[in-house]
């Protein structure tokens, strides 16, 4: 196999040798450019760089992963290699038409389709979070149904594991977790809230409008988002203003995708040049303008809470945002200019009308506003076809999104491809912001269904942000654990912070700060785990915090020596160790058994380990060279555990 | 450490042309003028390099500067703190930190620090990256720990044998990697206790050959050569099989070594990272937390777990230990210890006010004068760099060339420069878009970063 190239890491050295052109102050701001170091190694790869780097990275990780699956079943036909015109030509899918167009431009091959095996195991994950089980595998790889796609995707869309799935994706986005000095009610409140908005297909604009305006208790309403942003700027004994900026920042980088907090503290103009051409043009004020549409709320406490209190906005319909601050108290500079009028002047929009609660009136700018329909179809993008059209997701330059008036040299329009995005953003808000309809838009176009492969011999770096194969993505801290207790047969019980019941996923928990020890609730040894041992297998694996650190799905040392000699989580799962003295049995467990009484076969063992782990049949030369290997009495257990480590098992290819 | 020649390079390519400004657009005329005085930054410029390691001792929740390292008695002193001039003519509190009295001539004290942050969240991040916290920038700032761990890589200072990831953190930090690669990811006391593996190195081996056999996804089995494993599985397995990884992080939490540094987990960890110190596998910068400093209340009467007493006898035979381990154990250069080689520096976020005790005997945060403790790695011991006034509560004399008190990228700059790390370096590929500078320039207004070239 060829061997992988990797990214070279690019050092500039801030000195006059290197940017010659740039040593005059008066010289028109450009793009600084980068230096190649004259040490670069293979290791010094910068993972979550700019837009180009993260979609190399993707693609490198894609080749490495694919590098490693069996190759195919010798004698099967090679898969057609449909061209990207016909592809374009041939599908009625806004995503293959633009997507296809813009490769065959370049007359780049697509990859092939990815196998009904594949596709099987992608959409399951993607789509709920889990993979499918053995019968569900077979029936679908056994149903002669032309349409056997579109009724699979539509029996996952509102299934059960579906809805933890996005209870859990929409959590990361909008703050279910318990805010500092708060009690789990509320956290629990948007937990609830989002099951039940799934499970209607609410409309995304809707549940923004929910977000943004909520007031009254949060425990019986949204309340959570916005109480952490303001928590954390009163925490620090700042003005009101400061939570009102911090607000503004949190609702803005979640529903427009922008990150404006940089320009809360001071104008864009000598800082933002070369990061940001609409946020370097605009003001200090403009960005108040957002914040004061916060200025009416008031916030209290139900102290009356055993496990911290409750959150309670209010509406002071007098409250205004006076832009009179001092340096040096709270977290910005002094603020100067009087009372600031709730405006979206900012994002292209006008003065609250100042009859209504100006976060009514913010909502609904936000709302109609055709960036809130492009942040959320990039995010939806990003997440099905592992890279955004705009990367970072929140990163958006509203000054370099409209083809017909493209940004000045060198800058470029920023989404990969500008005509897609556009189209995505007008079907979502056309659809009335319907989440299921994006999915299935998404999860139907043949761009999704290629296959990871490719042939290597001919792809090229510069392929990686044109989906010319599906870049693959490492299952994410609750689908790697899940899993694990999945094919190990070992399932799990789980407790939540303020929830008596307990819950038997780690993806249908409410929050990070779960699971938890509940007074006089312990969890079965023999199918579960200590919560601790759980918690902190997801926060290795990334699950971050939902606030101060976001989630991260790249792979590491830490997982590899997780699922190398993790104990409570791997082995004793996998082997017939005790845990805490009592026998799990699990799958590989009665493997080892049957196949020492003879009451089952090599054969048989390899395929059901195979079909329980990894979702799929094991090849002929697989099972041959394992039949050779197969040697002792944990046999069964050795070959799960290596199952478990294998890239088919941690990655969604 | 490396050549006068390689150092003298390094120099004339930082002399010359300094765009910075230009950059970013940034005219503003004091910078550039004082980007125009060369000649006076040349002793700055050089990484001193005596150190290979650094080992960052963070006392989470901020002591009292006025009750450990600027000592100041007053009529609040409580006995158990023992006041005593130390033959180095430092005031200690003996009472408190016996055995690292009797190491004083090992270790200097800077007392002029202040910060600009007086709330734990921020002031923590301060010192965990150097920079003031930016929401917008929180995902790509790495902690230095792997800065460090990054520069040693990418500078080539990485050797086949070093096994082990740079970085090393024990206890929690907010910070991670950043934008750098996951390989500069921090490798934790839960990570260090999955490279034995349970079952014994004979079932690892026998699970790991079935693994091999489905990873060599050539059609002919050919014994010997094989598909690499992915990047980061390959690493665990080296570390898995170094031989001297099971004794490194074999650590008996309930046993005598532990015992010996005070028993608890900041022992623990402090014999961690003795351990991984010594095995010299390619760990540079280890991060150890040591909690509940945070003296709001009962300072010196809290008789729990956590009280100043309990707190400062668990650092004062912990880091006496260290440090006498270290002292004891052979450097890589001939005539050097791993003491020598490895630069300690103990501090917390801010420190606390002075005087008398606040309404519920304790003292509140403080950011106007705090103080730290560095060692080894050329650190010459005995020194005192500035002083506060008499109450402690403002720097008087900030003890260096620079008419201003240490601030935390000062510090920063410290552990760059012992380390051998060009501080002035910057990188491009950030997400953000954002040139990351190892230092930030504009972290304080656009005041210039310096080591303390008194302490060495």
């Amino acid at each position: 196999m060829k061997r992988i190239v990797f990214l070279c890491f690019m050092l500039v050295v801030a000195l006059g040798l290197t940017l010659p052109n740039l040593i005059s102050a008066n010289r028109k701001m450009s793009r600084p450019e980068v230096q190649r170091s004259s040490r670069m190694r293979p290791e010094c790869m910068v993972e979550a760089g700019t837009p180009a780097m993260r979609a190399r990275r993707a693609a490198q990780e894609t080749r490495a992963v694919t590098a490693l699956l069996p190759e195919p079943e010798p004698g099967t036909a090679p898969a057609k290699m449909l061209s990207a015109k016909a592809l374009a030509e041939t599908s009625d899918n806004l995503i293959d038409q633009e997507i296809f167009a813009a490769l065959a431009k370049k007359s780049i091959q697509p990859a092939a389709e990815a196998t009904d095996e594949e596709f099987c195991r992608r959409v399951y994950f993607d789509l709920t979070g889990k993979q499918p089980s053995p019968d569900e595998l077979t029936a679908y790889l056994n149903n002669k149904d032309a349409q056997k796609k579109e009724k699979l995707v539509n029996t996952l869309i509102g299934s059960p594991a579906f809805i933890d799935r996005w209870t859990n994706w929409m959590g990361d986005l909008l703050h279910m977790h318990v805010v500092d000095g708060g009690t789990p009610k509320d956290r629990n409140f948007v937990y609830s809230y989002l099951r039940n908005a799934l499970a209607k297909n609410k409309p995304f604009d809707q549940i923004a409008t929910d977000f943004i305006t909520y007031t009254g208790r949060a425990d019986q309403g949204p309340g959570n988002f916005l109480r952490q942003p303001m928590y954390f700027a009163l925490a620090e004994g700042g003005p009101r203003q400061d939570a009102f900026d911090e607000a503004a920042a949190e609702t803005v980088r979640t529903f427009l995708g922008v990150q404006a907090v940089c320009i809360s503290c001071h104008d864009g103009a000598g800082h933002l040049e070369s990061i940001n051409l609409h946020l370097a043009e605009s003001k200090r004020a403009a960005y108040w303008g957002i914040a004061a549409h916060f200025a009416q709320m008031d916030f209290a406490s139900d102290d009356n809470e055993t496990n911290g209190f409750i959150f309670i906005s209010k509406r002071n319909a007098a409250g205004k945002y006076d832009a009179n601050t001092q340096d040096g108290t709270g977290m910005r500079p002094g603020r100067s200019g009087g009372v600031i009028q709730p405006s979206f002047a900012l994002f292209g929009g006008t003065v609250a009308n100042s009859s209504e609660d100006p976060r009514v009136a913010l909502a609904r700018s936000i709302t109609k506003s055709p960036q809130f329909s492009r942040a959320f179809a990039n995010r939806m993008f990003a997440y099905f076809f592992t890279l955004g059209l705009v990367e970072p997701v929140d990163q958006f330059d509203l000054a370099r999104q409209n083809i017909n008036n493209p940004p000045p040299a060198p800058w470029d329009l920023q989404p990969s491809n500008p005509v897609l995005l556009n189209r995505l953003a007008d079907f979502f808000q056309a659809s009335n912001y319907d989440m299921a309809a994006l999915m299935r838009l998404m999860v139907l176009s043949k761009a999704y269904g290629l296959s990871s492969r490719y042939d290597e011999s001919k792809w090229n770096e510069t392929y990686a942000p044109l989906y010319a194969r599906k870049l693959v993505r490492r299952l994410q801290a609750e689908e790697v654990f899940d899993a694990i207790a999945f094919a190990t047969e070992v399932p799990g019980l789980f407790y939540a912070f303020g929830i008596d019941t307990p819950f038997t996923s780690t993806m249908s928990l409410p929050g990070p700060e779960d699971p938890v020890y509940l007074e006089g609730k312990q969890v079965p040894r023999d199918i579960s785990e200590d919560p601790y041992s759980v918690h902190t297998f997801l926060d290795l694996f990334g699950r971050g915090n939902r606030n101060t650190v976001g989630r991260s799905n790249r792979s590491s040392l830490g997982n590899a020596l997780q699922l190398f000699n993790n104990y409570d989580t791997v082995l004793s799962r996998v082997y017939p160790f005790g845990y805490y003295n009592v026998q799990r049995n699990g799958l590989a467990v009665q493997l080892n058994k049957a196949l020492s009484t003879r009451s089952t076969n090599l054969q048989s063992a390899i395929e059901k380990l195979f079909l329980k782990t990894l979702a799929r049949r094991p090849t002929a030369a697989e099972t041959k060279k394992l039949k050779i290997r197969a040697a002792g009495t944990q046999f069964a257990s050795d070959l799960q555990w290596a199952l478990l480590n294998r890239v088919d098992f941690l990655y969604n290819y | 450490m490396r050549s006068s020649s390689l150092a003298r390079r390094e120099f004339l390519k930082l002399g010359a042309g300094l765009g910075l400004g230009a950059v970013f657009g940034w005219s503003n005329p004091a910078f550039a003028a004082r980007l125009g005085t060369r000649a006076t930054f040349r002793d700055n410029f050089l990484p001193r390099d005596t150190a290979r390691n650094c080992v960052f001792i963070f006392l989470n929740g901020a002591p009292s500067h006025i009750d450990t390292f600027d000592l100041k008695v007053g009529r609040w002193t409580p006995s158990l703190l023992g006041v005593e001039r130390l033959s180095t003519g430092i005031d200690w509190p003996s009472g408190l930190l016996p055995k690292l009295a009797q190491r004083t001539k090992q270790f200097s004290l800077v007392r002029s620090i202040e910060t600009q942050e007086a709330a734990h969240e921020r002031a923590q991040y301060y010192l965990e990256t150097g920079r003031r916290l930016n929401p917008g920038l929180r995902n790509e700032i790495p902690n230095i720990g792997a800065l460090v761990a990054f520069d040693f890589e990418q500078q080539g200072r990485r050797k086949e044998t070093d096994t082990f990831p740079g970085f090393m953190r024990l206890g929690a930090t907010q910070t991670d990697n950043g934008f750098l690669a996951a390989n500069f990811a921090p490798f934790g006391e839960n990570d260090v206790v999955r490279v034995t593996p349970p079952d014994g190195q004979i079932a690892f081996d026998r699970r790991m050959a079935i693994l091999q056999t489905l990873n060599d996804t050539r059609s002919a089995v050919a014994d010997g050569v094989r598909q690499p494993l992915p990047v980061f599985q390959e690493q665990a397995t080296k570390i898995i099989k170094d031989p001297t990884a099971a004794t490194t992080f074999a650590v008996d939490y309930n046993g005598a070594e532990v015992r010996r540094y005070g028993g608890g987990y900041f022992a623990y960890f402090l014999v961690l990272a003795r351990n991984t110190l010594k095995a010299n596998r390619g760990t540079r910068f280890i991060e150890i937390n040591q909690y509940g400093w945070d003296h709001h209340q009962e300072i010196y009467t809290n008789p729990r777990e956590g009280g100043l007493q309990q707190l400062g006898r668990n650092l004062d035979t912990g880091l006496s230990a260290f440090i006498d381990d270290l002292a004891a154990a052979p450097g890589t250069v001939p005539g050097k210890s791993l003491f020598d080689e490895t630069l300690i520096v103990v501090m917390g976020e801010f420190g606390r006010t002075v005087g008398d005790l606040n309404r519920l005997g304790g003292r509140d945060h403080y950011p106007y004068a705090m103080s730290a403790l560095l060692a080894g790695g050329g650190v010459k011991g005995g020194r005192v760099i500035g002083a506060t006034d008499d109450a402690g509560a403002k720097v008087k004399d900030p003890g260096w060339e620079y008419k201003r008190a240490v601030h935390l990228p000062d510090i920063v700059t410290t552990i760059y420069s012992a380390l051998g790390i060009n501080w002035f370096q910057v990188l491009a590929g950030t997400p953000s878009g954002r040139p990351f500078y190892y230092v930030d320039p504009l972290a304080i207004g656009d005041e210039r970063s310096y080591e303390i070239a008194g302490l060495f």
